[in-house]
């Protein structure tokens, strides 16, 4: 009598195992794996206006223009970076064209564009930091400051991390500047 | 007097069970009964690959990151099956999804698509072997911070 209790309560397990597919349910995850570079993005740049601040007619030369000045406008530029410890640094200016404001005054003066030979000196900054670079228009010498963090502490973190840096170009003479439009850009590179 | 009666009587009794043996034959079928279980199974999990890249606007850094090739897996069920599917969830990287993230997971088998975003979706799988593939994208408000993102979809498989 045991012995058939026994094999029916067999049955009855086997049964419930084969009828309760639920238990059978399985389940994988799939994995995905993504790497995210460290990177930086600069927006499109707002220009800056240089105003003439020395020199001149009856003063002693070099002429200056400059954005520092009243009237001077720096030149601006969003900077954002996946990364905070991101760095900027001033690699280049250089003089671009000049367009004079007479076209009939006469044969230039000299073989290279009014401008062109100027000494140049650039500041950029953020909140908390800056750095410079001085050179000569044509690229025959220049020098860098250090790179300058882009998000200097106390930076909120947790913020997005996008910073407007400020640029400032002075441009001296050498000599006096004929009257006309000057062009210029500065280049900021984004550093390890 | 007695005994020999009781053995005559033996003998007799004998004698009618020796000769009636038709009688006593009889058949009987012993059944076999097999039982072969529910069974599904997940294998040959090949994983997939992302790539990141920035959804355009003012987000200029990626804050995308999605399938270029699908995970595929190989599913055998010896009986037709309900696969659910969930979005992709965050597992591990720099920081946790912010608000706003949006997901969503791409199961194809054969010609059936199903997309499941908001919350998990279910497909019907036929009895034999599918090949699922698999793919998923994961886009943040903001540009993902530098970094490795892993994320994972589960499927399960209900006969």
């Amino acid at each position: 009598m045991i012995g058939r209790l026994v094999l029916a309560s067999g049955f009855v397990l086997a049964g419930a195992v084969a009828f309760s597919p639920n238990v059978l349910a399985q389940s994988v995850d799939v994995i995905f794996e993504g790497n995210i570079g460290e990177e930086c993005s600069f927006a499109t740049p707002v220009p800056g206006v240089l105003v003439y601040s020395g020199g001149g007619p009856g003063n002693p030369p070099p002429d200056v223009i400059t954005s520092d000045a009243p009237g001077g406008v720096s030149g601006t530029v969003d900077v954002s970076c996946n990364i905070d410890s991101a760095k900027l640094q001033i690699s280049d200016a250089r003089f671009v064209s000049f367009t004079p404001a007479d076209p009939q005054s006469g044969p230039p003066s000299s073989p290279l564009p009014p401008g062109s030979d100027a000494d140049l000196d650039v500041l950029a900054m953020v909140p908390g930091a800056q750095t410079y670079y001085s050179g000569r228009a044509d690229g025959s010498s220049s020098s860098s400051g250090s790179s300058m963090s882009i998000f200097p502490p106390p930076f909120n973190t947790g913020a997005p991390l996008r910073q407007t840096v400020e640029v400032d170009l002075e441009v001296n003479g050498p000599g006096p500047l004929e009257a006309g439009i000057y062009q210029y850009a500065v280049t900021l590179t984004i550093v390890p | 007097m007695f005994r020999f009666y009781a053995v005559a009587s033996a003998l007799t009794l004998a004698s009618a069970m020796g000769l009636s043996s038709e009688a006593l034959a009889q058949s009987v079928d012993i059944p076999f009964t097999a039982s072969v279980p529910i069974e599904v199974t997940f294998d040959q999990v090949v994983l997939g690959t992302v790539e990141t890249t920035a959804s355009g606007g003012s987000v200029q850094l990626p804050n995308v990151i999605e399938s270029v090739n699908p995970a595929t897996v190989t599913l055998q069920s010896n009986t037709s099956a309900t696969l659910t599917v969930s979005p992709p969830s965050f597992i591990s990287g720099s920081t946790p999804d912010p608000d706003g993230t949006t997901y969503v997971t791409f199961v194809t088998v054969g010609t059936q698509q199903v997309t499941a975003d908001t919350a998990e979706v279910t497909m019907n799988l036929p009895v034999g072997i599918s090949d699922l593939e698999v793919d998923m994208r994961v886009e943040r408000p903001v540009p993902f911070p530098a970094g490795t993102y892993n994320y994972a979809v589960t499927l399960t498989v209900i006969p």
